[in-house]
């Protein structure tokens, strides 16, 4: 079996030779460790280069490739504009860049459509933009050539979710408060972001993709970002939309969300998602969770990094991990792995994590 | 001392996206192996994208350096000032690239944005690994999906 086989075998609930390993992506303040620590051969680097899989963190596929990863991810992002000094998605999220003591970090930097005002304006302007068609001859690219030169690497494809796409360019309060007050225009703008967003998944199941995940972050360490109620009205209609959108192409589906959300899985599985992935357990109950929807739906990730890969000895990491595999394993549908995007914890602890992963025996 | 590596490297808005942009392969050592013979320094100064900077590619390493309008101004003026070409206009006209070529040459056409140097400024793109905006650094890997 090579990683593409061992992931699909999981996501069939089947067991594997063996489970494997899964990454969000790296991101800048691990490269810096890792250059510093491990880094490349000269020999690596040209191979690397050749295959032309550089490129910036999170998606640095030489970087899991060397710390014994099987699937990654590679999230294709809308186009930018400029507004007001400031680059903003087509959907209208700031993004923002800081380089803090040598090394650089970008992140969502605030809401840009903060007013109905702002919204029509942005409309006005023919956004969202569909996203730029090479794109995803970039991930089939990549894709392929991590399938074919590095043992059936599994590249994972995705784009944003709809939550993420309403949430993030209004901001949490006009969100809310347009749910409450103007319901029609918030499904307006679920459909005009929707019909650029099928267009992406049409691409790249055209490519050939045949597993697609979606960023949607819709839970905190406390709950649910939003009623449970505001996500079935709102945002399952559309989500359900993507589900079926791919798998109609012939695909699987899987939802990244971070945070608190085991009360959404009857959802979850009632529009046939394929996977969930994060799910950090000390913020849900996986075992249950298991038990409840094992067979239904697949878990990917649910190795605690804020915690466990952070503080933990090597030893509790893979203590801790075997007994996830024992459990979460059992009758496949399980991809393990960090829940998010690999920070600066210890590499030897990521290491741990791989070993435990890759020598854990099914029973 | 490592030009990306100075303690005064703390930024953000343009010049912190360009500084994004080549660490990278400034990291992974395809910088040094590519700009290990150049020296190259540009300014890039977009009115609406603020503030101004100096790339400075030296020796396999480099530099980004924020400057104030007047300083990008008196830098671009003065002969001596050993600044090899500049980049200026509109931010926004050149990443619309990323929708259609047609759009950023229509930009360059317009003078919306205007380059000095270009042959020296396709070295340093070459250089630094720029192949186009969704090539192998072009840096939104999490725009979309660093929201995650």
């Amino acid at each position: 079996m090579n990683s593409t086989d061992r992931v699909l075998a999981c996501l069939n609930h089947e067991e594997p030779d063996r489970l494997p390993v899964f990454a969000l992506g790296f991101d800048y303040f691990f490269c810096d460790t890792f250059y510093r620590e491990i880094g490349f051969t000269r020999q690596e680097k040209e191979n690397y280069a050749k295959d032309g899989l550089f490129f910036a963190p999170p998606y640095n596929f030489p970087i899991h490739l060397k710390m014994g990863v099987d699937v990654g991810w590679f999230s294709v992002a809308g186009g930018i504009h400029v507004e007001e000094g400031q680059m903003v998605d087509t959907f209208g999220s700031i993004q923002t860049a800081i380089v803090k003591d040598g090394i650089p970090m970008n992140w969502f930097g605030g809401p840009y459509l903060t007013s109905e005002t702002k919204i029509k304006e942005w409309w006005a302007k023919d956004r969202p933009k569909k996203y730029g068609a090479s794109l995803f001859g970039t991930l089939k690219k990549k894709r392929d050539i991590l399938l074919k030169n590095h043992h059936g690497f599994c590249l994972i494809g995705g784009i944003p979710g709809p939550f993420e796409l309403i949430s993030m360019p209004l901001g949490f309060a006009l969100m809310s408060k347009l749910m409450r007050k103007k319901p029609e225009l918030v499904h307006e703008l679920m459909e005009r972001n929707w019909i650029v967003s099928r267009e992406a998944l049409r691409r790249q199941l055209k490519e050939g993709q045949k597993i697609i995940m979606c960023g949607d972050d819709l839970g905190m360490n406390e709950g649910l970002l939003l009623r449970k109620e505001q996500w079935q009205t709102f945002i399952k209609p559309t989500l359900k939309k993507y589900v079926d959108e791919v798998h109609n192409g012939g695909g699987k589906f899987i939802l990244h969300s971070c945070g608190k959300i085991e009360s959404l899985f009857p959802d979850f599985v009632g529009i046939g998602i394929d996977g969930v992935e994060s799910l950090k357990p000390q913020l849900n109950n996986l075992n249950k969770l298991k038990e409840k929807f094992g067979k239904q739906i697949s878990f990917l990730g649910c190795v605690d990094d804020t915690h466990l890969l952070f503080e933990g000895t090597q030893e509790e990491v893979y203590k801790t991990v075997q007994n996830q595999c024992k459990i979460l394993g059992k009758g496949g549908g399980f991809i393990p792995g960090g829940t998010n995007f690999i920070g600066n914890i210890p590499i030897a602890n990521y290491q741990a994590m791989v070993r435990a992963i890759k020598e854990y025996k099914f029973s | 001392m490592s030009l990306s590596k100075t303690p005064e490297n703390n930024m953000e808005k343009f010049p912190a996206w360009l500084y994004m942009l080549i660490w990278p392969s400034s990291k992974d050592g395809r910088l040094k192996d590519a700009a290990k013979n150049y020296h190259l320094k540009f300014i890039f100064e977009f009115d609406d994208f603020p503030p101004a900077c100096i790339l400075e590619i030296k020796e396999g390493d480099f530099q980004v350096t924020p400057l104030t309008l007047v300083e990008s101004k008196s830098l671009r003026n003065k002969k001596s000032s050993g600044i090899d070409g500049w980049v200026i206009g509109s931010f926004d006209k050149l990443i619309a690239v990323s929708w259609s070529l047609k759009a950023t040459i229509g930009g360059i056409l317009s003078r919306k944005i205007r380059i000095r140097g270009v042959f020296k400024f396709l070295k340093l793109l070459k250089i630094i690994g720029y192949k186009g905006p969704f090539s192998e650094n072009q840096n939104r890997g999490n725009g979309g999906a660093l929201n995650e």
